[in-house]
Formats: structure tokens, C-alpha cells, sequence
């Protein structure tokens, strides 16, 4: 009995071909992919508590951004302050598993939670993103926020930002405990801020 | 020498105390006036300025940055804010100024300060009225409260207190004083702040209750307590206190009082450090009872004022005198005296006599009202000759002052104050004290 050829040259450029496509739409669609679908608020609040983290869960604990929605605004998602544009930064969305540092989440203190303290390791991971936005000029808030467009209506804020620009202050060094729950700002990020051009 | 030098020499020796110039001869049209705004502050305490409330800023107060560094020409924004009840003012009171405008004229010689201020009052009539003893039939029991007291805010009784302005004076010696001025000052648990302390636990702290012998906590400077948020119990001891006062970091405070010192020409002198102490010496007022006899220590002169007792309705009545002077207008209090049920006699008695020290430095301060505004003349000596509770200054030297009122009996945080500003005795700054020739 003959066995068929089923890698005959046609059959090879075909499937060679396919994969190609796929590769090809693959790299197109991996971003927003990744962005709308595999880090979508609800995967996100499989491993990240949504009464910790989302505004819809537990209003005292996360408020929405913005604050108030105007005509044309759409309510932020995790994505768009946590996962930084571009293909290599939306690879953060798999690789973050790694740490699993939020998986025990589950498991975490009750009676703490109850007192209404905010446990360590929850103050320890907004630590860890404040460092982020800083390391990376606030990347993710810059993906919405254009510097040249930001126009505050009120002295105080024109004011702020101008001598942000001057100092060359990034967004989260100001704007901070926006919002999730509060965490206390450490003495580096006061030191940080004197160094930084204050005072 | 002959006669005609020693004639001279006696006539330089007796013009001596004379150069220093009587502030109402001073040409004052002449001299500018700087508009200074004060604001309703509410409960903006030192701990809420370094919490995340005090949003976007926190980090930077922490750090010492200048309130007008972010709040410059915002006062009447952040005293509407307050006024209105919006943040910071658990009780508005309706009709409470965002600011007020408080004109300052400043001069000097080679001894003195010389200040005019002026402002205009909330009342159509000055504050010169303060809580009093009423008898009720049976006892002596007060009557009057400042206008945040639960007695007028929950109940309804009669707001009385009276109108003040004060300065606070540093030399650079206090950290943070020139950014923050006033409000390294005032903290949670001190009176009508947030978590008011109690009696009991004011008693119990080693340095207020146990050294000062207070019951209440009132104004204190955070270079007094161990923690970083300067929380009011956290206290240093007596001798780490004393080291901070002995390298001068204590803020001078001092207050003209429409009571309790003007109608013997004078402002108390204080300073504060770990409390609002006053200075050294005796007072220009005192507390009008006689705790072992449990009545009043002195009550009108009715020989020489016409009357021994006040009413509710005569307590405003400027024509006569409003206060006990002990030297000029009272006699020993007379329990047997056919006391009527809501007969009043003031709470204190201020005397110009019976101050003493270096509580008594500010001597020549007098206020008057006129068509709804105050105006204040106060001298004060560069040098008062009290540097342990005094700030000196010196010709050419800048100051960082905080200016603040008291209107519409009023106490506490009722106040409405100004940011920190430099003052100049003859040098450039936010004021410039003219130089008198």
C-alpha cells in the first residue's frame, strides 16, 4: 500500500502560507487581543479581588476615573493604567502571572479586612506600580492624558503644572491615591520629591 | 561742667525714653498700607495638611514647601470653601466672611515697631464684650460662649466673645515657620479640632497635664513631640522642651484683646512652644473669681461708673465701661449687695498695673472702633530686653510674621489669618517698616 504524500510542495506552501496569515494577523492582533479580551476587568478580578480593586464592587474602597465621566469619556479600565501600550508591554498581561502576588489575595486576612486596614502585601503592590509609573514617566497615564491638551481651569492647578514641567515632575509624583484604596506615602517618596527639584 | 551743660545733659538724658515717637503723632496717610487677606481656615490642621486629604499636596507640605508656593491669591477660594461648609467646617456659620482684609501700615525707629491696623467687622458694633458671671437667683454662673460652643451651636445660647488680633513673629529659629507659618501650630485633639482630647487624657500626659498642669490642648509647635505627625500626647520631656526654647524655637504670639486688654492700652505677649504659654511675668488679664469665697473677686465701682452690675443688653453698651479695671473702676465684690437675678459682671479683669514682666511688654496698644471698623495702633520694642520668650529683632532684620482676627465672637479656629509674610524693619520684604526720621 502507498502511503499519500500529504507534504507534497503544494500542500507545504499552503500550510507554510497559513501560518504565515496567522503569524501575521497574530501580530496585529496580540495588543488589542491581549488588551480587550485576556486582560479584561473580569479575568483581571479572577486573581485581583473586585471588592478590593473595582469601583463597581466596593465604592469606598476604589472610586471610578475619571471621577466624573463627560460627554466622549469612557470609565477606565485596568488595562489602561496598568498595562503600557505597545506589543512587547501587552506580554506584561502573561508574564505577570509569574509573581502571583495577588493570587493568595484570596486567602488574605479577613479579620484585617473587616478593621478596615489595608493589609501590607495589597500597600506593597501600589507601591510597586507608584515605582513603575515613576521608572516610566507615567507611561499609562500619558496614554490618555496629552501633556499639551492639559488645560486646569483653576490658578492652583496651572500653577502646579507649570511647575511640574519646570521640575520636571512626572504625573504620579502629584497625583496619586487616585483610585484604589489609600496607601501612606513613604518617606524615599518624600525624599524623592526634595531631590526631585522641591522645596 | 557748667550749669548750662548740665542743663543740656539732663534735657538729652529726660528726651531719651521720648524718641521713641507716639504712634497716633505718626504721619500715617503717608506710610502704605498693605492689604493683607486673611481667611477662614476650619479644621486645616498640621496633621490634615500632611494627609492624603490635602490632596496632591501631601507630599510637599511633608517636605516644607510654602503654602503660597500652590495657594498664593487663593484666600477668598479657600474661605469660601470653609465658610460654606464644603470641606474643613463641621459647623458654618451663616454669614461668615470668606476673608477679610486687614490693612497694615507699618514704621519703625531705632527702638520700636510701630503698626496701624485696620479692619472692618462683621457686628455694627465693636467686640468688645466677653463671656460674664450672671447670677441666677442663687449662684454665679457663666454667660456667653464663643460662637462654635455647643451652648450657642446646639442650644441657642447667647454668643459672646470678644474681638482680637494677634501676630505671630519668628526669626527664623522655627523650621517650616516662613513656608507654613500658623500652620505648624494648630493640631488635631486641640480645641474645636478634629479628635478633640479629652480631660482626662490631658491630665494623664506627662508634659501637659503633668508639668503645665493644663486640662485642654491648645497651640503647639511640632518640635515638641517625638513623631512625625506631632501628635498632641506624643510629648518630648520638660528639658527637651526647655533645650528648644533656650536655642529660640518657639514662635512669639501676641494678641490685642477687645475685652480683656484694650481699655487698659495694652496686648498680652505670649509665645508658643509646646502649649500657648504666656510669657514671663503677670498678664494683662485674669480670671475674675475668687475660688475660695467660690463669687467674683471684683464687681463695678458704682460710685465712680454709676453702676455695680451689668445686664444681658448693657454688656454692649460702649458708652460706659465694658471691663473690670481694678486700679480705676471696681471694688471688692459685695455678695451682700441686693444682687438681682441676671445682674452680670464680666468673667476677667484686665489691669495695666497689675502686669507685670515680659507679659507686660506690649504697653501701648489701643484700639478703636469707629463706623464699623477697628483701627489699632501698636507699638512694639524691637528689643524687648526678654529674648527667652521674645523674638528680638533688629534694625535692617526680616521677620516672618502671621497676621490674624478674631471677629464676631469668635475663638479657636474661628480665626481668619493670613499665609506667613516677611516683614522688613527698614529692609525690603512682603512689608517694609518705614523708616521714621
Amino acid at each position: 500500500m502507498r502511503i499519500p504524500n500529504l507534504f507534497s510542495r503544494n500542500t507545504a506552501i499552503t500550510i507554510g502560507g497559513a501560518v504565515v496569515v496567522i503569524l501575521i494577523a497574530w501580530l496585529f492582533a496580540y495588543e488589542p487581543v491581549t488588551r480587550s479580551f485576556v486582560a479584561a476587568d473580569p479575568v483581571c478580578a479572577f486573581c485581583h479581588l473586585e471588592r478590593e480593586y473595582s469601583p463597581a464592587a466596593r465604592l469606598s474602597f476604589s472610586t471610578p476615573h475619571p471621577a466624573e465621566l463627560k460627554e466622549g469619556e469612557f470609565e477606565a479600565r485596568c488595562v489602561d493604567c496598568h498595562l503600557p501600550e505597545g506589543f512587547l508591554p501587552a506580554t506584561f498581561a502573561y508574564t505577570h502571572y509569574l509573581s502571583a502576588t495577588d493570587l493568595f489575595g484570596h486567602f488574605r486576612d479577613r479579620a484585617s479586612e473587616r478593621a478596615g486596614a489595608w493589609i501590607p502585601q495589597s500597600a506593597a503592590r501600589a507601591y510597586r506600580v507608584r515605582d513603575r509609573l515613576l521608572e516610566y514617566d507615567s507611561a499609562t497615564c500619558r496614554s490618555c492624558h496629552i501633556e499639551a491638551e492639559i488645560k486646569p481651569k483653576r490658578k492652583r492647578g496651572q500653577k502646579a503644572h507649570a511647575k511640574a514641567l519646570e521640575k520636571k515632575q512626572t504625573c504620579s509624583e502629584c497625583h496619586y491615591n487616585l483610585v484604589h484604596r489609600e496607601v501612606d506615602i513613604r518617606d524615599v517618596e518624600v525624599e524623592t520629591a526634595k531631590t526631585s527639584g522641591g522645596g | 561742667m557748667t550749669k548750662r551743660g548740665l542743663l543740656a545733659a539732663a534735657v538729652i538724658l529726660a528726651a531719651g525714653p521720648a524718641f521713641a515717637a507716639d504712634p497716633a503723632t505718626i504721619d500715617w496717610p503717608n506710610i502704605s498700607t498693605n492689604t493683607v487677606k486673611l481667611f477662614f481656615p476650619g479644621q486645616s490642621t498640621y496633621q490634615w495638611l500632611r494627609s492624603s486629604e490635602h490632596k496632591r499636596a501631601q507630599k510637599e507640605t511633608i517636605k516644607g514647601e510654602a503654602c503660597t508656593s500652590c495657594h498664593e491669591d487663593e484666600e477668598a477660594e479657600l474661605g469660601q470653601i470653609t465658610v460654606s461648609g464644603d470641606r474643613l467646617e463641621p459647623h458654618p456659620i451663616e454669614g461668615k466672611q470668606a476673608v477679610i482684609d486687614l490693612g497694615v501700615q507699618v514704621a519703625h525707629d531705632s527702638e520700636n515697631l510701630y503698626f496701624r491696623y485696620q479692619w472692618k467687622t462683621r457686628n455694627a458694633f465693636p467686640g468688645s464684650a466677653h463671656p460674664h458671671w450672671i447670677y441666677d437667683g442663687k449662684d454665679w454662673k457663666v454667660m456667653g460662649w464663643p460662637r462654635l460652643h455647643k451652648n450657642v451651636w446646639d442650644d441657642g445660647k447667647p454668643a459672646i466673645y470678644e474681638d482680637r488680633l494677634s501676630m505671630m513673629v519668628d526669626d527664623g529659629s522655627v523650621p517650616m515657620f516662613a513656608e507654613q507659618g500658623c500652620w505648624l501650630t494648630c493640631h488635631d485633639g486641640m480645641r474645636d479640632s478634629p479628635d478633640v482630647a479629652s480631660k482626662d487624657d490631658t491630665k494623664a500626659n506627662p508634659l501637659i497635664g503633668g508639668v503645665l498642669k493644663k486640662s485642654d490642648v491648645r497651640k503647639y509647635l511640632p518640635s515638641t513631640r517625638t513623631d512625625d505627625n506631632a501628635t498632641w500626647d506624643q510629648t518630648k520631656s520638660a528639658e527637651e522642651v526647655a533645650a528648644v526654647k533656650a536655642a529660640g524655637g518657639f514662635v512669639d504670639l501676641m494678641q490685642w484683646r477687645g475685652h480683656r486688654s484694650n481699655p487698659v492700652g495694652m496686648a498680652d505677649d505670649g509665645y508658643v512652644l509646646e502649649y500657648r504659654l504666656s510669657d514671663a511675668g503677670k498678664g494683662v488679664f485674669s480670671k475674675n473669681w475668687d475660688k475660695k469665697a467660690n463669687q467674683p473677686k471684683y464687681m463695678f465701682d458704682e460710685v465712680k461708673v454709676g453702676f455695680k452690675s451689668r445686664t444681658l443688653d448693657e454688656i454692649r453698651d460702649t458708652s460706659k465701661p465694658t471691663s473690670l479695671i481694678p486700679e480705676s473702676n471696681t471694688v471688692a465684690f459685695d455678695p451682700n449687695a441686693g444682687w438681682k437675678k441676671g445682674d452680670m459682671i464680666p468673667e476677667y479683669y484686665t489691669t495695666r498695673e497689675g502686669a507685670k514682666g515680659s507679659a507686660a511688654d506690649n504697653s501701648d496698644v489701643k484700639g478703636v472702633w469707629e463706623d464699623g471698623v477697628w483701627t489699632v495702633l501698636w507699638t512694639r520694642k524691637l528689643d524687648t530686653g526678654n529674648p527667652a520668650d521674645d523674638k528680638i529683632m533688629k534694625v535692617g532684620g526680616v521677620y516672618t510674621f502671621n497676621f490674624a482676627v478674631h471677629d464676631d465672637n469668635i475663638t479657636t479656629r474661628g480665626h481668619h489669618v493670613s499665609w506667613p509674610m516677611t516683614l522688613g524693619v527698614g529692609a525690603e520684604a512682603d512689608i517694609t517698616a518705614v523708616t521714621l526720621k
